[in-house]
């Protein structure tokens, strides 16, 4: 049996629902828990005891079947009404973001599914935390909302597959109280090929391939996979990137001389096209327009950056053992690169200096022994990094004219994953 | 889209964007019915406070119920305390930690 707070039974419930279980046991005992005095704590504890008691000993489980329909093909439905009707009735039925949307017409999705060879009634996943199944042909309902076009469909495919994917931890990035957003970046031919920004401004409005798949998995996200506000996303804020995912291209033009793309240091050829995905939080921008050195440029970075900027340390120590991505600036890249350091030479410098000490967390942190398993026996004045090694860090030449880099941390347990893509998508490779 | 440019008040034929959910039931086990004797042990995921609350529980438990035996998993088995599994494998491997304690049955406590 589980004790939830009043504000997390709902997103307790639909985890249970989505992992089969028609019934379970709670008891809910009012919210919060946490950052309360410890009196506050007790009598909380003594208020569910007979509850707990209760539950524990006696309860049983209700029977109940979980229905089971086909996921292919997707329902078909009429409806009378202008395309402002239209649209209010898909808000009304949870099946819009708020923003307006293209009307899922069999036309419209057929034109769509002309840009992959993958079968209509293939299956991509199911998406968390409603565990939706995603099919080929759904996909495609929602890139037509979304406005995409045809030849969209195998970059929009291969980034679900990658969000999909156990090691990238959907369910918890689209769960979370914290504010969090699918990253995706785009890496290699595919990326002149239907357009994708790559330079100045690639991430935010006015490039049509960005914002279109952006917004498709986003629908997806929160209609397919039922990360609905405010519950079971219990994001305390959240964010625009909640409408349109962060997505752009590595601006691979203005690397520096012998530094890798992104996708290379991912273990890619320089030729493949490549999505990556990582939920992250957002970003944080690094606004230097002073420094002259590399040296200057990393003082920088390690007054902007913590490894506290995603919990981490003794708090999260999982955050140790996972990757962060640093956009750089084309222009901060020439500074670092012309003075002669390598793409090793700045991720070493940045993990040498992006550190905390170890008494900035709270003492009654809970993973303190796990710190001392990734550094060996610590004080409080140990500075501890943002990852155990320094090859955790990656590197990605972002956006175009301007001083201004960004870091992006991902939510615990949320890995990058990259997918190849050929003509179909990535699914047969 | 030339169909978002018809006259008002047409009949739309349309695709459901939602979805099916199709998930393998799930059976529970019922609980053990009077709690005299039983071994419980508590599960703490690291969030604030949650280990003070099952503290508590636990104290009343063993002050209340007769010959109750209680297991506190975050100090047997301090791998265990995650807040994101972050995968069903990790999840099941959880699940396989607290079991191999033969449990009668498993108190959680969540929540921020």
């Amino acid at each position: 049996m589980t004790v939830v707070t009043s504000e997390f039974i709902g997103l307790a419930q639909d985890t249970m629902r989505s992992q089969g279980v028609s019934d379970y046991s709670f008891v809910v005992v009012p919210h919060p828990l946490g950052m309360i005095p410890g009196g506050e704590v007790r009598k909380k504890a003594d208020d569910a005891f007979p509850d707990i008691v209760k539950m524990a000993g006696g309860w049983e489980p209700k029977s109940g079947i979980l229905a089971s329909e086909k996921a292919y093909p997707a329902e078909r439905f009429s409806f009378d009404g202008t395309v402002h009707d239209l649209n209010r009735f898909f808000f009304d039925k949870g099946w819009s973001l708020g923003l307006p949307v293209e009307p899922p017409t069999p036309e419209a999705v057929a034109r769509i599914l002309t840009g992959t060879l993958l079968e209509p009634g293939g299956v991509i996943g199911q998406v968390p935390p409603r565990m939706g199944t995603l099919t080929v042909e759904l996909a495609a309902v929602h890139a037509a909302m979304a406005g995409c076009k045809p030849e969209y469909m195998p970059v929009l495919i291969a980034a679900l597959e990658a969000m999909l994917e156990p090691q990238a931890n959907w369910r918890g990035a689209a769960t979370t109280t914290g504010t969090t957003a699918a990253l995706i970046i785009v890496n290699g031919p595919i990326v002149g090929k239907i357009g994708i920004a790559a330079a100045q401004g690639s991430a935010g409005a006015d490039h049509h391939p960005n914002a279109s798949i952006g917004y498709a998995i986003n629908l997806i996200a929160d209609i397919v996979g039922g990360a609905k506000s405010p519950s079971p996303d219990k994001s305390t804020l959240a964010a625009p990137s909640d409408f349109v995912a962060w997505i752009f291209g590595e601006n691979e033009e203005a690397l520096p001389r012998g530094w890798e793309p992104f996708h290379v240091q991912r273990g890619f050829a320089q030729s493949d096209s490549v999505v990556t995905v990582m939920a992250t939080y957002p970003p944080v921008e690094n606004i230097d327009h002073w420094s002259v050195t590399p040296e200057e440029h990393l003082r920088w970075w390690s007054r902007v950056v913590s490894p506290l900027t995603s919990v981490g340390g003794p708090c999260e120590v999982c955050q140790m053992d996972g990757n962060y991505i640093i956009g750089v600036g084309p222009e901060h890249a020439q500074l670092i690169a012309g003075s002669g350091w390598s793409q090793a030479d700045f991720k070493k410098a940045f993990w040498e200096r992006v550190r905390a000490p170890l008494s900035a967390w709270p003492r009654g942190a809970p993973h303190m022994e796990g710190v001392v398993q990734r550094l060996g026996p610590v004080s409080p004045e140990t500075l501890v990094p943002i990852t155990v090694k320094a090859e955790q860090l990656f590197t990605v030449i972002a956006g175009g004219a301007g001083k201004h880099s960004h870091y992006f941390a991902p939510f615990p347990r949320c890995l990058p994953v990259s997918r190849k893509i050929n003509a179909s998508g990535s699914r047969f490779l | 889209m030339g169909r978002a440019r018809k006259k008002a008040g047409e009949t739309w034929e349309l695709l459901n964007p939602e979805g099916i959910v199709s998930v393998e039931p799930m059976s529970l086990n019922p609980h053990p019915g009077e709690l005299e004797g039983k071994k419980i042990l508590l599960r703490w995921n690291g969030k604030h406070n949650g280990d003070l609350f099952l503290n508590r529980i636990a104290e009343r438990l063993l002050d209340q119920i007769e010959g109750v035996r209680i297991i506190k998993a975050w100090e047997k088995a301090p791998d265990t305390v995650v807040a994101i599994s972050g995968s069903q494998e990790r999840s099941f491997s959880l699940a396989e930690t607290y079991a191999a304690f033969k449990p009668d049955i498993v108190i959680g406590a969540y929540g921020d």
